[in-house]
């Protein structure tokens, strides 16, 4: 049901219940409306709600997190003060609360829709970000291009580190007067940003969306197969070159026949390897 | 054809010959005296081990070997990688397979079956003990015969089959260790998940039952 949907029918409701007396109605379908409300934000930003939680609890929860890692709050201290007055008088009383509890948990809920989160499993296309353009080097920091960039990037790191504190901090304060989802998504972006730089060093798994066949990292990886046949070819002759010499070692009466097949061996793996070296490692 | 069909084709050759050098000769000595006949001969065989043709041969039975190289549950091993590998390759297509965990098992199983490889070309020159190896003739000059010691076919296809199947085994693991997918849950299954928690509010019951009190209400109130 579209909100417009709902919000007549709402006004309906309450009409009605007014006539009948009966606010303890008007004050439940107010507190699902909040629960609902507070349940898709959560969800949306990958919290979920916990059984025997309250609301309060689930708001300060995601509070937490997100004041935690990213240093933004998802619900004003003004939104937790008010339903910390409301929800214990509620659920005490069974929703038999005051008109003036009931009006300020509606200001609450439609406070509440006006929130904008974004869904956080949806994966943030960086083309989605409007005004993020200084740190589009995400894609600098790619996998396929992170190894060619390796010693500059370095040399930067500090410089971006710095760039990203300062945008963080900014958009922390932007947050504290208006949070929206294009602003979350932002934050996180940065985070993330801030995270790769931080494990560049680490070994990490190169993430595609898709399919592999669609990837470029994948497609780029495909030629090394090539490489893969020089090293298991070296891996052979050196195998059978050492096995050879260990045997020429033991029998030296032969070292004259058998000498020859071990230097074949391991004179062609040792060229090998410097093939595999010269057009598969230094070339990277 | 793309270059990765080309050696995943290779692997498949690869792993047909590995499974044909299973049924093939490892290794012969034989010995052929001054009038160019055989008169001793022992092949190894992988399953079987050491035979002969001369059954009834004193001078046969002097140069029988002791024991057989590599233990039959290796052997059982072998096959049964063999058979694992032919399934990775022709069923399970590392380009379309969603598993994470999947694509690593089997790229690490089929890294068993190259180790295993490995181990036997090296290892067999050591199970040999004091049998020449790779091949050699030698020429006994006080009798006149010669001694013909070489590896067979069935061991030459495990050294061929070894460059054929390492390549794409390489490109599989190495593919599965480093590529991940980004999972990312569709919008659908997020909607789905918030309307499974959200409690329902069926607002024209809501309304109906409301004016329903407030006619009998009002009725009562008539009368």
């Amino acid at each position: 049901m579209s909100y417009e949907n709902q919000d007549i029918k709402l006004k309906n409701l309450i009409q009605v219940c007014k006539e009948t007396h009966n606010y303890k109605k008007i004050a439940v379908v107010g507190f699902i409306l909040i629960g609902n409300r507070l349940n898709e934000i959560g969800i949306k930003l990958g919290t979920r709600k916990k059984s025997g939680e309250t609301l309060v609890e689930y708001m300060e929860r995601i509070n937490h997190v997100f004041q935690q890692n990213l240093g933004i709050l998802i619900f004003k201290d003004y939104f937790i003060e008010t339903l910390s007055e409301c929800e214990p008088l509620f659920l005490r009383e069974q929703g038999n609360i005051p008109y003036e509890d009931i009006r300020t948990m509606y200001e609450l809920y439609f406070e509440l829709r006006r929130l904008d989160v974004p869904n956080l499993h949806r994966q943030i296309d960086e083309n989605d970000l409007v005004g993020v353009s200084p740190y589009n080097f995400q894609s600098f920091l790619s996998p396929s291009s992170k190894r060619k960039h390796n010693n500059s990037s370095d040399t930067l790191k500090p410089l971006i580190l710095q760039k990203i504190k300062e945008k963080q901090i900014a958009l922390q304060k932007q947050s504290k007067e208006r949070l929206n989802s294009s602003l979350l998504e932002e934050v996180i972006s940065l985070k993330k940003v801030q995270n790769t730089l931080d494990n560049k060093n680490k070994q990490h798994k190169i993430k595609f969306e898709g399919t592999l066949k669609e990837s470029i990292d994948y497609q780029q990886s495909i030629e090394k197969v090539v490489g893969y046949f020089i090293l298991g070819m070296v891996i052979l002759l050196f195998t059978l070159g050492m096995s050879i010499t260990m045997k020429v070692v033991l029998y030296s009466e032969f070292f004259g026949s058998l000498s020859y097949w071990a230097l074949l061996f391991v004179g062609g793996g040792a060229i090998l390897l410097i093939v595999y070296f010269t057009y598969f490692i230094k070339r990277r | 054809m793309r270059i990765i069909d080309v050696f995943k084709n290779l692997f498949f050759v690869g792993l047909m010959v590995l499974f044909f050098s299973c049924f093939f000769d490892w290794y012969s000595f034989s010995m052929i005296n001054s009038n160019g006949e055989m008169i001793m001969k022992w092949s190894y065989h992988l399953f079987f081990g050491w035979a002969t043709p001369f059954s009834n041969s004193s001078v046969n039975n002097e140069y029988q070997p002791e024991s057989s190289l590599f233990p039959i549950s290796i052997n059982v091993v072998l096959i049964g990688l063999i058979i694992f590998s032919v399934y990775i390759v022709v069923f399970k297509n590392i380009e379309n397979i969603t598993s994470e965990k999947n694509k690593i098992v089997y790229g690490y199983g089929i890294m068993a079956l190259c180790i295993l490889i490995l181990y036997y070309i090296s290892s067999f020159p050591w199970y040999l003990g004091e049998l020449y190896y790779p091949a050699i003739n030698i020429d006994d000059l006080e009798s006149g015969s010669t001694f013909i010691y070489t590896i067979e076919l069935g061991y030459i296809l495990q050294v061929l089959a070894f460059p054929m199947i390492f390549a794409y085994t390489l490109y599989y693991l190495m593919t599965a260790i480093k590529f991940e997918k980004e999972e990312s849950a569709p919008e659908k299954i997020v909607h789905d998940l918030v309307l499974n928690v959200q409690e329902e509010l069926d607002f024209d019951k809501l309304i109906a039952k409301e004016e329903l009190k407030f006619i009998t209400h009002n009725k009562s109130k008539n009368k």
